[in-house]
């Protein structure tokens, strides 16, 4: 039975197993050791002692882990739906230019190709520092400085900072679902007498679900993970107001050593996108 | 004719709140400073940032590491994704709703996560301070084949169909009709395997002890001294650091509108 299945998908598992063994090896196992850890008490120096789910019960009871859980929601609010439809409108624009569609396509591009953790620097004290670019342009013009990074303006501008790093490269993306959008269908409605927003609602949004879900996957993770800007600019500060979920697996793990602490509030982490997942995937269901 | 010119001023307003830091960094790039409080256009323009980092700093090396690092993960990206996403787009194999469930598992992990079982097995591998280290985790990106998936997933079935009519192979109708239509979608995966490899960095801080083997991203923050931020130098870095993600970027852009022209073609 074996020997039919290997013959009869003879190609399929070619072009399937190298991926889907190295994503196993370097991902997957390593996951699943992250996640037995979570079961244990481990310091580093000592061997893990099996603890079942102490770590997660004292996790529960800990304010700090829930501010961060209300963090990291909070930035998926601020910038997950501001980057899908930002990004959208954009690519839609940017498909309908007659001229000078691919000069801008290249410019709102570039912020990508600044990683994030080097712009984060630039951002916070040379644009948004006491002295950086906004509040010197402020101070010029006689009004009042900004301060970015008080404990309630700290999360609206890291989000607007992935906000600026993300929207080019989202329309791009877009941009190359619209293109694969058969053009006899789009000509077939215009001949039906379709006007732009009839168009955009019955034949490019449902044409675009697909896509819609790659995007959408792609900020959720990008914000629930969000860490080297966090790193970069406030630190998780003032008092705590801007540490999402990730920081706080970092702290535990990386500075106090409590890998068996750390490991499950990221398996937390983990529960958390994948349902996100679920959820967008239901929504934007494929028919 | 009035649209066209109502999109370009949107597309004029997005452009400058994306620009503005960019050439902001531009800017600081050209005053040797200490602080970012320098006035908007430089009195005298100098480049010794841009000499100092050439001559006074590994810089280059970590260059060239950086361009090696990111191409070789970008052609093994290029190479998987697409066959993987194709198989899976079309539910070709059984079982392929729950391999996709694994490798979008696998795509939502944070690096920082499985970093000590990772860093174990690199070192029992004797990957440490090498190329293959830095490359292997990242050579066949999760997100690539789900994006490879969703795209193909829009490519009409009935073309498959009628190839198969006509007599081609499993083989044919991959090389001969999925993998020129989902050139667009190629690009991306090229672009944003380069980015992630470019922009990585945790697993370099954590693989690469060595100077010369360092990348741009855990090179550049030792530029900064102690406690106090060189500005000019980060900038000059910085800017530096664009130029070879730009060129990659025209030189897909090219393949990206042979893709389209193709497309049209077909019709």
């Amino acid at each position: 039975m074996i020997k039919n299945f290997l013959s009869e998908y003879k190609y399929e598992l070619l072009m399937v197993l190298p991926a889907v063994l190295i994503i196993f090896i370097f991902k997957l196992i390593p996951v699943i050791v992250s996640f037995s850890m979570s079961l244990t008490k481990w310091r580093i120096i000592d061997t893990p002692e099996f603890i079942g789910f102490d770590n997660f019960v004292q996790l529960f009871q800990d304010p700090n882990f829930w501010n961060a859980v209300w963090n990291t929601l909070f930035y998926g609010i601020l910038i997950i739906p501001s980057v899908l439809i930002g990004s959208l409108a954009v690519a839609l624009i940017l498909n309908s230019l007659k001229k000078g569609a691919s000069f801008y396509k290249a410019a709102y591009y570039l912020p990508m190709t600044l990683p994030l953790s080097i712009a984060a620097v630039i951002w916070r004290g040379g644009f948004f520092g006491t002295f950086g670019f906004v509040n010197n342009t402020l101070t010029k013009l006689g009004l009042n400085s900004i301060q970015f990074f008080s404990v309630n303006l700290a999360k609206p501008s890291i989000s607007l900072v992935y906000l600026w790093w993300t929207l080019g490269f989202c329309s791009l993306i877009y941009l190359a679902g619209l293109r694969g959008i058969p053009k006899t269908r789009l000509e077939a409605a215009e001949i039906d007498g379709a006007n732009t927003f009839q168009k955009i609602i019955y034949i490019i949004w449902p044409s675009l679900k697909p896509i819609t879900l790659f995007v959408a996957l792609y900020i959720t993770q990008t914000t629930f993970r969000i860490f080297s800007a966090v790193f970069a600019m406030t630190g998780g500060g003032p008092s705590r107001s801007s540490e999402p979920l990730l920081y706080y697996t970092y702290n535990w793990g990386w500075q106090n050593f409590r890998m068996g602490y750390s490991a499950a509030a990221s398996v937390v982490l983990f529960l958390m996108v994948i349902s996100v997942y679920l959820f967008q995937s239901y929504i934007l269901k494929e028919d | 004719m009035k649209k066209e010119g109502l999109l370009h001023v949107i597309a004029i307003l997005v452009l400058v709140f994306i620009m503005i830091p960019v050439l902001w960094t531009f800017r600081l790039s050209l005053s040797q400073t200490y602080s970012a409080n320098v006035p908007l256009i430089p009195s005298e323009i100098s480049f010794d940032n841009y000499t100092t980092l050439f001559n006074g700093t590994s810089f280059l090396t970590w260059l060239k590491n950086t361009v090696i690092f990111a191409t070789v993960v970008t052609f093994l990206n290029v190479l998987f994704a697409p066959s993987a996403g194709y198989v899976l787009a079309r539910e070709k194999l059984p079982g392929s709703k729950f391999i996709l469930l694994g490798i979008v598992s696998a795509w939502v992990i944070p690096w920082l996560t499985v970093l000590i079982p990772l860093y174990i097995a690199m070192s029992r591998l004797g990957l440490v301070n090498t190329f293959q280290g830095l490359i292997l985790p990242l050579a066949v990106s999760p997100m690539a084949i789900f994006l490879a998936r969703q795209y193909i997933s829009n490519i009409p079935i009935e073309l498959e169909e009628s190839a198969i009519v006509d007599g081609a192979s499993k083989l044919e109708v991959f090389f001969k009709i999925i993998l020129p239509m989902s050139k667009p979608a190629l690009m991306i995966v090229a672009l944003m395997s380069f980015i992630q490899a470019w922009g990585n960095f945790i697993l370099p801080l954590i693989l690469i002890t060595k100077t010369s083997m360092k990348t741009l991203t855990v090179g550049i923050p030792e530029l900064q001294q102690q406690g106090i931020t060189n500005w000019g130098i980060i900038s000059a870095s910085s800017i530096f650091g664009i130029l070879p993600v730009i060129i990659i970027f025209i030189a897909l852009n090219k393949y990206f509108m042979e893709g389209l022209a193709m497309r049209t073609g077909m019709k």
